[in-house]
């Protein structure tokens, strides 16, 4: 009888030897706790396992493929590599753990020496983002005076932050998704939950039933789009001017919420008008105080911000100095209002190509339903001025009274995961008090290359889906590579960035990895996350990596506790209180832990705003060197308005959806099965224009790359802009790699508030159709 | 006093599901199915399961998903079509079993399953598709794609019992099955998107 | 075993295989409630044939296994089963069938489905040594005696090379018996393959330690010591067996319809049925091996020896019976498992005058698609099961088929074929509230 060959022995009818408790936790931030069968050190399958809260169970389909394809996928890296030939040939010789630490030592210790210590140089991302592998990457470079690359920037995730920063002086907070419920108007910018937080979707569609109306803002038809009442499309990189929009119709239709303004932002401050800055007590009495001052209504005078019981949104003063003069000032409020004047709802329908009907309706209905809650994501933020759309909500929700109110605010991340790794106990991250030197990592390409503000000679790189998730990579290969004497990827697959490295060090995935905290994007639980099997070949995790190295160097001293007490350690010496209070065995006991924090959840409940004026700063000082003291809206970088547009017409976007984590799950067969190609999406319209039908191979190129992949035509991508789904690698694309295709260009304002974000989106690219199809035979795929 | 035989159906809520294929990936994993075979597909609004694409213009789009598998019909055109009795209706439960010993690969299943149902090995052609994960019954359990699904958007159990799960949950909204003109009495009951 | 004495107005059925279990079966399904009779001259109730080369004979499977339909079936269905009795005549005129042991049973309609037998050896010596000496296959209890024997057997000989031959060998010899193929024809498969398929076969079993001796006649037979059989060939040669199984075709059980006066085609040898099913007699069908349906290029008769054949003529011959006409126009399909390979054989490769190979066969995994000049007449697939399914649907829904793309392994065939599932909800849901966007600028 003929046999089924090559059956895997999974699933689960093969009974297990052993069922473990553990996390899946790539970086999707799901964190979702499984059990995991395992038989010969192999998962046979995993199941969601329970949370301390009912109805918290859940799995996706990248944590099943992860689990069952990815551990153990034939190309799994499985011991230490030292490149043979030239840098990016290919061909490598193992080498054992020893000759590693060896080689590594030696090499950190040489480089140290001949350019000191700084000269050699970390770099992590997020492909793991436990508390030791998030912290260790920087705690290297602390114990050996190394500097450390920072990621935010180059993550492209900063925007969020800096919008809020200047503003709220906290970098950003979110509600608990499980009171989506509560709320009655849920305003969606640039998010796309059912693609990026699907284990938390359940939540949205509570909501739904319970009555709310969900509105989502998104240039394409989202998965979350779809599930909506009401779909918004403006053009890409233009929602801060849709939000000055709706900031118009809401002050013209005086639905703001007056008192709160009044009383909660500086909008009262009195801004002077010779030099834009804000008055204080010492321009205006001898012997006075720097503090902020006002029109008080009653008193018909200038005060203190804190004395004044009336002051005034609106209006003119003249103020006298004590130098004598008199000079007119006015509330910041009045000024904005005069600089957002000219975003009316038509003029915004032609910045945004949305109907201005649309732009009152929702308006309106933002500002009259209580509680509403914005809930903002990170695709906004992938524009050189992105930062301004996230001020922009920010504003938004502080006239409509909804920051810092219950269920209402302005969403974009919170969770315990946001309280773990940002405040990771200081004695952990710099022992002794060492410290290493911090460069903005989003410069990362012209500071190894132009050996400014000083060399780095090598670079360590954990985490970091480096080739496919950053731009530029040729430009890194020919630029930034020569002028590394060393170039270390710590991988488990040989991704396009592993390949250029002269050593590739295997390490565990979170199933491998013995012991390490957790905790939830999205939701509050933390949890330990326990080895479910043996390491896959010799693969280590990084702290034992740098163990080793430290170790060789004579500066293993550092590095002597155990996976379990590094764990035990940052658990009791963390930074914040909600964290440190968990008891260690109970946590070790269950698993996972909810982390306490006050309920409901209400982020600037107790609206004290860390900023100067302990207010929420919608007039922004600090930032009037830039032109950005208060709102504005500026086109993308690279937008249609201009002239470049002529050349390249189309914004090439890079959608995130639920079939990978960026590039962690596109490699693996499952996934593939059901998304085999990054194809580029285009509208009928514009592909019609360049005679492109479905399937046709395209070529997509700019100024600084190309790559070619098929076409797909859809309704749903705007017209004027096109996209890919995002964490393909190169052997998926036909030629070249989108991220060939963008670029990052230093921001000021950005690098005043912390670095320049990478502007993923702000790109402009031609789509042409490919005339021959030699390349799309020539194609081999990857991960079949 | 309830004489009916049991009779096992799915409620899939088309508003709850996102399309994410967590439930095709999920059942993948617990029934070990081969590369290239589906147990269960999701489909978008054309019938797509790979390249989702929404239904009208711009900008007045709609888009939802249809995951299908087995609809272990009361009249299975597959259990009719088979000249080995490899398919078969159990009594008991409703289940249209596979008996994949008896199964020669011809394919005939196939050629008659209003939902594309079924799968077949590429070399030999032996039939597979949906069994409800009954391994999974005897300790509680039920279908891995139930289990699994993020959005709780599937529901299983004995729709002849009023007051099983399933049973009230058909009970919340309006519902319809697929192909209902082909009259073979099929046990997935969606509601709508 | 029950008679029913009101078997008065009611359907017989004459034959025990699966095309009278098929036959019973449609016709409940098609709604006809009155009275049904089967009457089968083996011991059990209707059962596979094709396990008995394969699993039953390795001895995996119980004689329950085999059966087409459980027991259970026939109670709930309200038949009434005569087994192990044959019918010895049919009196047309009078509508009633005659048992061999002297009852009658009366009919409104009578479906025929009485298969084959298997073909005698006849040389000389074969009616001594085929007292326990001389084994076919065809039935259980034909099985159990091989398998009786296979405790002691070491040497096994087959006299006949086609399916039933090939599988008994493969299975055999995957026992640890050392065998030998005896076939006359001058390659194994004769008539049935394309030359390229049989060689394929041959070469298979010869891997596998099979000794395949083509150009055999077999002239005699002589009893040998310890119950051995010595099978002479013209040529000379003489092999030892101690299990000697003749696998050289089978003979239709058509003298019932013949003595009956019902028209038989004198060159396939079956019971003349339409493409309805229907015999010469209005109130007589007949289906399954014993049948002979109209050729659909030829002008004359074909009879099919296939389990597709049983069962679909079956289903066929039982929607006649209901009054519904629905003919039988299907492109003919069979399959052979030896090893791990199986061959699906789907079309009728009379008149081809070109073969195209799509895959290699050195892989293991190929078809071979015969053609009449450009019209597509069958396909042979060996481990391309996707290649069968396709192929059927493109015979069946006459679509065609160039030789480039048969030979053009990475041209998936399916792309051929029209999208046979349209999933669709057919009442409309009720609308959601959605304000959407209205124009844009």
């Amino acid at each position: 009888m003929p046999s089924i060959a090559g059956r895997l022995e999974t699933g689960g009818k093969v009974v297990p030897d052993r069922i473990v408790r553990t996390v899946c936790s790539p970086n999707c931030s799901g964190t979702c706790p499984v059990n995991a069968y395992v038989k010969d050190e192999r998962i046979l399958k995993i199941e969601p396992a329970a949370f301390p809260d009912a109805g918290y169970e859940r799995i996706c389909l990248k944590g099943i493929a992860m689990a069952m394809q990815r551990i153990h996928h034939p190309d799994r890296l499985t011991h230490p590599l030292r490149r043979v030939g030239a840098r990016g040939e290919g061909r490598w010789e193992r080498m054992s753990w020893e000759e590693a630490f060896a080689l590594l030592g030696d090499k950190l210790s040489q480089t140290a020496a001949q350019y000191g210590s700084r000269a050699n140089a970390w770099m992590t991302m997020s492909g793991n983002y436990g508390f030791k592998a998030s912290t260790v990457s920087e705690r290297i470079a602390n114990c050996l005076g190394g500097t450390v690359l920072s990621n935010g920037g180059m993550m492209g995730d900063l925007n969020c932050p800096m919008g809020y920063l200047p503003l709220l002086g906290a970098g950003g907070a979110a509600n608990d998704l499980s009171d989506l419920h509560h709320a009655k108007y849920i305003l969606i910018f640039g998010r796309n939950p059912a693609d990026t937080d699907h284990s938390e979707m359940r939540f949205l569609f509570d909501a739904m039933e319970a009555g709310a109306k969900v509105v989502v803002v998104d240039p394409r038809f989202s998965r979350t789009a779809a599930k909506a009442d009401e779909w918004v499309s403006p053009r890409p990189g233009t929602d801060a001017a849709l939000v000055l929009g709706m900031i118009n119709v809401i002050v013209a239709e005086n639905l703001l919420d007056t008192a709160y303004v009044t009383r909660h932002t500086n909008s009262p401050l009195l801004v002077r008008s010779d030099n834009g800055a804000l008055l204080r007590a010492a321009d205006v009495s001898p012997g006075g105080s720097s503090d902020l001052m006002v029109w008080d209504e009653a008193e018909d005078a200038p005060m203190k911000l804190n004395d004044a019981a009336t002051p005034l949104l609106r209006g003119r003063y003249q103020v006298a100095l004590i130098d004598g003069r008199s000079v007119w000032c006015q509330p910041a409020f009045d000024l904005m209002l005069q600089a957002w004047a000219e975003y009316t709802p038509e003029r915004v329908a032609e910045i945004c190509e949305v109907p201005a009907e649309t732009i009152r309706h929702i308006a309106r209905e933002y500002a009259t339903s209580s509680p509403a809650w914005m809930w903002v994501g990170a695709g906004p933020q992938r524009y050189h001025h992105g930062q301004l759309a996230h001020r922009a909500y920010l504003t938004l929700g502080a006239l409509c009274g909804n920051i810092g109110k219950a269920y209402a605010g302005v969403n974009c991340l919170d969770g315990a995961h946001m309280r773990l790794t940002f405040f990771p106990p200081h004695e952990w991250m710099a022992p002794g008090g060492k410290y290493g030197s911090t460069l903005p990592g989003v410069h990362m390409l012209d500071i190894i290359a132009s050996g400014k503000p000083y060399p780095l000679k090598s670079l360590w790189l954990t985490s970091y889906g480096f080739g496919t998730q950053s731009p530029n990579f040729e430009r890194f290969i020919n630029e930034a590579l020569p002028q590394l004497d060393l170039f270390v990827v710590t991988e488990q697959l040989m991704t396009d960035a592993a390949r250029y490295a002269d050593v590739v060090l295997p390490c565990v995935s979170y199933y491998e990895e013995e012991m390490d905290l957790v905790a939830g994007g999205e939701s509050w639980y933390l949890h330990l996350r326990q080895r479910a099997i043996a390491p896959v070949g010799e693969s280590k995790n990084d702290y034992e990596i740098f163990k080793g190295v430290c170790e060789r160097m004579g500066r293993g001293e550092d590095w002597q506790m155990s996976n379990e007490e590094v764990c035990r350690y940052a658990l009791q010496h963390h930074g914040d209180p909600a964290i440190n209070s968990i008891d260690w065995q109970t946590l070790k006991r269950d698993g996972t832990v909810r982390v306490e924090i006050p309920r409901p959840h209400v982020p600037f409940g107790d609206l004290n705003f860390m900023t100067e004026s302990g207010r929420i700063e919608l007039y922004t000082e600090s930032l009037k060197q830039f032109g950005q003291a208060m709102l504005m809206y500026a086109e993308p970088l690279e937008s249609r308005h201009q002239a470049l547009a002529a050349r390249y017409p189309l914004t090439l976007m890079s959608h995130k959806h639920v079939h990978s984590a960026h590039s962690t799950h596109t490699t693996l067969p499952w996934i593939l099965e059901m998304a085999p190609e990054p194809r580029l999406e285009m509208h009928p319209n514009d592909a019609a224009a360049r005679g492109i039908a479905e399937g046709d191979v395209v070529r997509v190129f700019n100024g600084r790359g190309e790559f070619k992949t098929r076409a797909a035509l859809s309704e749903g991508v705007k017209p004027g802009m096109v996209t890919v789904p995002q964490g393909y690698w190169r052997a998926h694309y036909l030629a070249g790699h989108p991220a060939e295709l963008g670029h990052i260009v230093r921001n000021e304002v950005q690098e005043a508030i912390i670095e320049t974000n990478y502007p993923v989106w702000d790109i402009l690219v031609q789509v042409a159709k490919e005339v021959t199809d030699e390349v799309a035979n020539a194609v081999t795929k990857v991960g079949a | 006093m309830n004489t009916l035989n049991k009779q096992l159906a799915f409620v899939i809520d088309l508003k709850r599901c996102i399309g994410c294929d967590t439930c095709v990936v999920g059942c993948k994993m617990e029934n070990a199915v081969p590369l290239g075979q589906f147990r269960l597909k999701v489909y978008d609004s054309q019938q797509n399961f790979q390249l989702e694409k929404p239904v009208g213009l711009y900008p007045d789009l709609s888009m939802s998903w249809l995951p299908t598998m087995c609809h272990h019909c009361g009249d299975a055109p597959c259990v009719r079509a088979c000249p080995t009795g490899t398919l078969w209706r159990r009594e008991a439960d409703g289940m249209v079993v596979l008996d994949r010993d008896k199964c020669i690969g011809c394919q005939r299943c196939g050629e008659e399953c209003p939902y594309d149902a079924l799968s077949f090995d590429p070399d030999i052609g032996t039939a597979d598709k949906c069994d409800l994960c009954e391994h999974r019954h005897a300790d509680g359990g039920g279908p891995m794609c139930v289990t699994v699904c993020p959005t709780g958007a599937i529901h299983f159990g004995d729709i002849n019992d009023p007051a099983s799960n399933l049973s009230r949950q058909l009970g919340k909204h309006a519902h319809q099955v697929l192909n209902a003109e082909d009259d073979v009495r099929p046990n997935i009951h969606y509601f709508a998107p | 075993m029950t008679v029913s004495s009101a078997n008065k107005a009611g359907i017989v059925v004459v034959g025990g295989g699966q095309a009278a279990a098929q036959l019973i079966e449609t016709l409940r399904y098609e709604g006809y409630a009155g009275g049904i009779t089967l009457v089968g001259d083996e011991p059990g109730l209707p059962y596979q044939r094709p396990p008995l080369s394969k699993q039953y004979l390795a001895g995996a499977r119980a004689p329950d296994w085999l059966l087409y339909r459980p027991s259970a079936f026939y109670a709930r269905h309200g038949v009434d089963t005569l087994l192990g009795v044959a019918a010895s005549a049919i009196d047309r005129a009078a509508h009633r069938i005659t048992l061999a042991d002297g009852r009658t049973i009366a009919y409104d309609q009578l479906a025929i489905a009485t298969g084959c037998r298997v073909r005698k050896l006849s040389v000389p010596g074969a009616e001594v040594c085929d007292v326990g000496g001389v084994h076919y296959l065809r039935t259980i209890a034909d099985v159990d005696r091989i398998r009786a024997r296979l405790t002691t057997a070491r040497r096994v000989v087959i006299i006949g090379g086609g399916f039933i031959g090939l599988e008994v060998a493969a299975m055999l010899v995957q026992l640890g018996h050392t065998v030998t193929v005896l076939e006359a024809q001058d390659r194994v498969l004769p008539r049935v393959v394309a030359p390229l398929v049989a060689e394929f076969f041959s070469h298979q079993h010869q891997r596998h330690g099979v000794r395949i001796v083509t150009g055999a006649h077999v002239v005699g037979l002589r009893v040998g010591p310890e119950q051995t059989r010595e099978i002479v060939c013209a040529d000379g040669e003489r092999h030892l067996a101690d299990l000697l199984i003749v696998g050289i075709g089978v003979l239709p059980n058509v003298e019932l319809a013949q003595a009956a006066g019902l028209a038989c085609d004198r060159a396939s040898g079956g019971i003349i049925v339409d493409e309805y099913a229907r015999s010469s007699d209005a109130h007589i069908v007949a289906a399954g091996d014993c049948a002979s349906q109209p050729h659909p290029r030829s002008g004359g008769h074909m009879r099919l020896e296939t389990v597709h054949n049983a069962v679909e003529q079956a289903r066929t011959a039982a929607t006649t019976l209901c009054g519904k006409e629905v003919p039988y126009r299907q492109a003919p399909w069979v399959w052979s498992d030896q090893y791990a390979l199986r061959l699906q054989a789907v079309g009728m490769i009379e008149g081809a005058d070109t073969e195209v190979l799509r895959g290699d066969p050195a892989t293991g995994k190929f078809s071979l698609f015969y053609f009449q000049d450009e019209r597509l007449l069958a396909a042979h697939c060996v481990n391309r099961s996707a290649d069968f399914a396709a192929t059927r649907r493109l015979l069946n829904e006459d679509i065609a088929l160039t030789h480039a793309q048969a030979a053009d392994a990475t041209f998936e065939l399916s792309q051929l074929l029209p999208a046979r599932v349209r999933l669709r909800f057919d009442q409309p849901w009720p609308p959601r509230s959605r304000s959407a966007m209205t124009n844009n600028l």
